[in-house]
């Protein structure tokens, strides 16, 4: 796997696994018959530490856990597909490695890239646009004007 | 960009299936050299067998490296241990925690395996061995903890050489290996604390 291709898989990966599970459960339902596909892992839920650089000096930090469920399918043709997304939610994690293993078929990419990936990409901009508007509506500039004993 | 891939499934029930290997490999040791029927996992990547992949899935986790003994070591078996147990290959079986031989003549040598300190004589290798059968070829005495008075073992795949390298095994105790021989349906035991007599 090229960079290129590493990267593109990571972005695909990331909407889905931060969709809305009831969107995504609308949008791969509305694809119609899908290729069958074994359960190779889970979907299984279990807990990961999140780690952050939030010392001083940017040192790895336990943030805390958090309940993941991960899931991993193998369609007919041997591709893998893997999911973790975040709480108990067996279902979003299925679907989203069935997905993610769908996309990196030639057959189905174009199909999916356009009716799954592209709507909750821009769902998900549009629910980060609706968060930064509500918070800016609070929002405090801090400035400091010149101070004259520094002249 | 299709990516094609070999891996197979593990237990077909993760709990139970782990759970229920776990305890006949405990009953394995605790009566060195009787038989434990134990379900493999017929899906495992060949050459790798049923019941060594069960032990290997129940026992192995990312906190104990493993040495896969050639010819397993190739990368669908890597693959496959690597994503079901996430435990850490390493290429020197000294270092292992578990080492996975298919039969006697892929071993490394046992004396070579981590057999633990005097204050963590845990901190030893555990091997996991396949074997074809059990109760061909001459037999060998067992005695020691788990067995009333002798036991009578024998399997035509171990060779004297296994037998002399479990003796000296034996003599480092209680540092030294403990062997879980995975046979096609059944597991038998053989701790460090087993004494053979042939």
């Amino acid at each position: 796997m090229t960079d290129v291709q590493l990267q593109d898989r990571q972005q695909w990966m990331g909407i889905l696994a931060r969709a809305n599970e009831t969107a995504l459960a609308q949008l791969v339902g509305s694809l119609g018959d899908l290729p069958e596909h074994d359960l190779l892992r889970g979907p299984e839920s279990g807990l990961v530490m999140v780690r952050g650089r939030a010392g001083g000096a940017g040192n790895a930090f336990n943030l805390g856990e958090m309940t993941v469920t991960r899931c991993t399918v193998r369609t007919g043709d041997g591709t893998l597909g893997h999911a973790y997304v975040s709480g108990r939610r067996p279902e979003h994690a299925e679907r989203a490695a069935l997905a993610d293993a769908l996309l990196q078929q030639e057959t189905h990419h174009t199909q999916i890239m356009e009716r799954v990936i592209d709507p909750l990409t821009q769902q998900e901009a549009a629910r980060r646009e609706a968060n930064r508007a509500e918070s800016d509506a609070t929002r405090v500039d801090f400035f400091t004007l010149v101070r004259g004993e520094d002249e | 960009m299709t990516l094609t891939n070999d891996l197979s499934p593990g237990f077909d029930e993760p709990v139970d299936g782990a759970q229920r290997t776990f305890r006949a490999v405990l009953e394995a040791l605790s009566r060195p050299g009787v038989p434990v029927p134990l379900a493999g996992i017929d899906s495992a990547p060949a050459p790798m067998k049923p019941t060594l992949a069960a032990a290997a899935l129940s026992l192995l986790d990312h906190e104990t490296s493993v040495y896969l003994a050639p010819p397993l070591a190739i990368e669908s078996v890597r693959r496959y241990i690597a994503f079901h147990t996430g435990a850490p290959i390493v290429s020197e079986p000294g270092e292992a925690d578990f080492v996975i031989a298919l039969a006697d003549r892929d071993m490394p040598d046992v004396l070579q395996l981590k057999a633990g300190t005097a204050e963590y004589p845990d901190a030893s290798a555990t091997l996991l061995l396949g074997i074809s059968g059990f109760g061909t070829g001459l037999p060998v005495r067992l005695s020691g903890p788990g067995i009333a008075d002798t036991r009578e073992f024998s399997s035509g795949d171990l060779t004297d050489d296994f037998w002399t390298h479990a003796r000296k095994n034996h003599t480092r105790f209680p540092l030294g290996i403990d062997v879980i021989l995975c046979g096609p349906e059944s597991v038998v035991g053989l701790p460090r604390s087993t004494s053979i007599a042939v």
